[in-house]
Formats: structure tokens, sequence, C-alpha cells
């Protein structure tokens, strides 16, 4: 597993971070990228699912999404509204975003896929980080 | 390098042979117990819906006494024709087919102490969690106290089915030459731009069917409030002729009986007279001890939107004191912020410490043309602050007036459906 691979050194540190993680009462299940891509879906569809006019989002692979919120974050023409709402977030959190809308389903009859899966990592996808941040 | 979730975290966590046996508190818990959710507005609708959805085992009651929703987004497009009733309508059957349990009553006593809500009917109802979503009332200027005068002066600022076809119909018989007066009032208010796109759109319905007649707007505030180069250039150039501005003209008092709004300016008499009044949070928000921000509005911690004047209580939308603008689309954004927040709390997890909300408002300026805003917020030191890089308002387009029908669809289905 490519993931795994890539993360194997955090092996080492998981007796240390578990006794840390032990002193708090729980950890959250929730995907962090799910609040995020909540304010996607007034316009975009209900888990992405968008009625007439909008476009759909859910489903479509994370690389593509983030790769689409970047150009929106990068342009500076603002008549364009997706520019400013990519704006709003941090290269971390777009790419939150994107994972939890990839895994969400085009069909609301399909199975939920598990949150991000093992999604082909684009080069330019943000470090890894257990936080997000605002911009300031 | 792919980013680090919790989720992940586990999952290596659980593939590693070195690791820990992780505490039985890790492992998250299933979310239960009852939550009523008083008003099926945005803020109460997208909380019910969106708790169902991510904390399935939540049982989730809705209390609102409308047959159906009618919205206040979009509902100036009615003025002129340019829109029906039933455009602006969502029954609440959508929230009942994901398990929302729907009580068509009204909420009239709440003890935060007992976590008990009393119906109309004398039923009540227990909670674990309570969410508050009233609304707002309105405080009526001298001459309007009575219900008498209120019907002779509407204001269609909420009740959009009774109100909002209340008001066409006296614009439809106001004689040509005659005035429609259009009263704003202080913030905070529901929908800082709404009355600056109703003066444009009985502008656009007056030019076409009574050209002599003509708008008058009597803004308390100093200047536009919301995007205020777009109207502006609306009342100057757009529909010049059409639309007299008034700033610093606060209404004092108002003859019901003459149509006349009495204000610092002068004396202003109307052939219809619509006076949007002061507004306050949702009446059960004062009878359940809710109320300590500015003796009008119910405060709340803006992380979670939970009260701060009693425990387990929620209050989502125009109701609350936050700093956040009171609109649809906001209030929508809090309804889930508070459904995961409420879903946390439930299932034992810690809550999103940095949550943001997302706003869009697409205003009409035109029956062809619309322009649009948007700002979101995010959790710092304890309130919600604007993300500055993401405030930016589009100039009116043929464009934006069709994508402006979409977001509205697809706005009401994200709330109700």
């Amino acid at each position: 597993m490519k993931l795994l691979r890539r993360w194997w050194p955090l092996s080492l540190a998981l007796p240390v971070l578990a006794v840390v993680l032990a002193a708090e009462a729980q950890v959250s299940e929730v995907p962090v990228g799910r609040a995020l891509a909540a304010n996607c879906f007034q316009c975009h569809g209900t888990d992405g699912r968008a009625l007439n006019g909008m476009p759909s989002i859910a489903g479509k692979d994370a690389p593509s999404l983030y790769s689409d919120m970047l150009e929106y974050k990068e342009s500076a023409d603002y008549r364009n509204i997706m520019v400013p709402i990519a704006h709003a977030y941090t290269d971390q959190e777009l790419w939150e975003l994107s994972l939890y809308i990839a895994s969400l389903p085009e069909h609301p009859d399909e199975a939920v896929p598990s949150h991000g899966g093992d999604a082909v990592v684009p080069d330019d996808a943000p470090p890894a980080s257990t936080e997000t941040e605002g911009e300031e | 390098m792919s980013p680090y979730t919790r989720r992940d975290f586990l999952k290596v966590a659980g593939a590693s042979a070195s690791v820990v046996l992780l505490p039985r508190s890790l492992r998250a818990q299933v979310a239960s117990g009852r939550v009523v959710v008083i008003g099926g507005g945005f803020g109460g609708g997208t909380t019910a819906k969106y708790l169902r959805m991510w904390s399935p085992d939540v049982d989730v009651t809705l209390v609102e006494p409308a047959p159906t929703f009618h919205s206040c987004v979009m509902s100036n497009l009615y003025y002129p024709g340019r829109i029906e009733l039933n455009f602006l309508e969502t029954p609440y059957d959508g929230l009942v087919s994901r398990g929302v349990n729907r009580v068509r009553d009204r909420a009239v006593e709440v003890d935060t102490a007992a976590h008990t809500v009393t119906l109309a009917n004398g039923q009540p109802l227990t909670y674990d969690k309570l969410v508050v979503a009233p609304g707002i009332d309105f405080i009526f200027p001298p001459g309007l106290e009575d219900p008498a005068a209120q019907a002779r002066v509407p204001h269609a600022w909420k009740n959009v089915a009774a109100q909002a076809p209340l008001l066409r119909s006296m614009l439809r018989a106001m004689p040509n030459g005659s005035t429609f007066v259009l009263t704003i009032p202080s913030p905070p208010y529901r929908c800082p731009p709404g009355p600056y796109e109703r003066a444009c759109m009985v502008a656009s319905y007056i030019r076409r069917s009574k050209p002599r007649s003509k708008v008058i707007v009597l803004d308390a505030n100093p200047d536009i409030l919301a995007k205020p180069a777009i109207f502006h250039h609306a009342f100057d150039v757009t529909h010049r002729g059409f639309v007299e501005y008034h700033p610093n003209a606060p209404v004092l008092s108002v003859d019901a009986d003459t149509l006349t709004a009495i204000t610092p300016i002068g004396s202003f008499q109307a052939g219809v007279l619509n006076v949007i009044p002061a507004q306050r949070a949702g009446q059960i928000a004062f009878d359940a001890g809710l109320v300590n921000v500015n003796g009008r509005w119910a405060g709340v911690d803006p992380m979670n939107f939970s009260s701060t004047a009693a425990p387990d209580v929620f209050i989502v939308g125009d109701a609350n004191g936050s700093s956040v603008g009171k609109s649809g689309h906001f209030a929508n954004s809090e309804g889930k912020l508070v459904a995961a927040a409420i879903g946390a709390q439930l299932a034992g997890e810690p809550e999103n410490a940095s949550p943001m909300l997302g706003n869009v408002c697409y205003s009409a300026i035109t029956l062809e043309s619309a322009s649009w805003f948007t700002n979101h917020l995010i959790y710092r030191g304890g309130a919600m602050v604007p993300v500055p890089s993401s405030v930016a308002e589009g100039p009116p387009s043929g464009g934006n007036f069709e994508r402006m029908f979409a977001w509205g669809r697809n706005l009401w289905a994200d709330s109700l459906i």
C-alpha cells in the first residue's frame, strides 16, 4: 500500500503517540474534510449531488478536485464566485475537502466507499498535518 | 505527501505490530439521544437533516407549525411577477423521509432545567439537546403596534406565504403616479441586501406597469449596508427616476390610516407603505429565557452555537446574537456546524475546534440580472471572523441571474430535502 509505505516511520512513534492520545477522552472518527465540504453543499447539492443548474461534484477524484480548487485560489479573477470561495481555505483544507467529496457516491444508492480510500496523491498535495489552519 | 487524518492514524495503528493496545476510550461511540428542533426554516431544517445524516441513531423531532416551507430568499422576485409563490415552497416530506419526526405544532414553553418543550396542544417533549431556530420577530414602531395597523402596512419580511401576496396585491392595486415607500431598519436585521433588492424588484415592476410611480427608500442607516456600489448604481443608473433613496431616515412612527411614515427628514405619504420593522429573536427564545444580547438576541458561543444562557441548548440562524450575518445561507451553514457539534457531544467525541461558515448571497437587480456577495468566516479567538480574501461581490449579469435560480433551488434542497 502506497500510503502505508509512505507512513511506515510513524509506527516507531506509535507507542508514544498512543500514550499521549490516551489522555484524551476520545478521538473523532469524523473525517476532517466533512465540515469543510459541507460548505460546498448549499450550491453543489447535499453530499455533492446538485439539482439542475449547478455542477455535481460527488465522486470526482480528489486530485482533480484539489487541482481545480488550487486553480481558483491562484486566480485573481474575482468575477468568478469560486475564486473568493477557494481563497477561504488553506491548501491543506482544500485537500481535506477534496478527499471527502471524492469519497461520496455519485449516485445516492451506491455504497459509500471509505473516506479518502487509497486516492492517488498528486505531487502538489500539501504536506501531512493533523491540524488545519485558516488563512489569517 | 498526503495529509494525515485521525482516521488514518487509527488505520496505520491497527496495521502496526509495534502498536500498544489503544484504550477503549479511544474508540468512537455511536451518537444517540433525543434532539428537539424548534423551527423549520433554513437553520432548523438543516440541523435536523444533517443530524439524521451524520448521526443516524439520534432521534430528531422538528417542531414547526407551518404546513410547508416558504423561502424569504428570492421572494422579492415575486413582486414583479417573475416567480409565483409555489416556486418558493418546499414541503417537509424530505425531512420526514430522512427519519425526522415532524410535529406540526407550535412550541409554547421550554424548561431548560427539566429539558422539556411543551407544545401548544399541551404535549410535552423531552430532549437531551435542544435546537432553537425560531427566526425573527419584530419591534414595531409607534403606530404599528396593533394587528389592524399591521394589516394595512405589511412587512413581508417573514411569513412569506401570507405576507407576500398581501404586499403584491397592494402594489398591483396602487394607482399609477402613487409612491411605494419602503423603510429599512438599523442592523442587525434579516438579510442585509434584501431591502435594497426589494426596491429594485418593485422598481422593475413600476417602470413597466406604473411608469409615473416610484419607490421611495427610507433607510435608517447612513448608507446602503450591503453591496453599496452595486445598489447605488442600480438606484442612480439602472432604475434612475424610479427609485429615490434617503439615508439617515429611521421611522419614528407610522400613521397606518394615511399610510404615512414619519422620519427625522420628513413625513412620507405612500400609496403602498412597506415598513420593515426593527427585529429581535423569535418569541420562543424570550419565553425560554435564552435572550441575553442587547435584550433582543439569544447569545451563543460561536464555536458551536451553544446557548450562553442554558446548557444543552443551541441557537441556530437569525435568532442568535453572534456576529454572523442573518442570512438563509449562513443559517444553513450554522445548522451543519451544530449538527456536527451535537453529534460529537452525544458520541463523547471532541468537537471541531476551528469551524468555518460559508455564505453566498445573490440579489436580483433587474428581471434579467443579478449580483452576488460571498464571505467565509472562521472561528478564531472566541469569535467568528471573516477570512478577508474570501469576501467579494460580483457585478450584475445575466449569467448571475440564471445561477441565482440554481443557487436558490439547491439551497432549499440542501436545507430541507
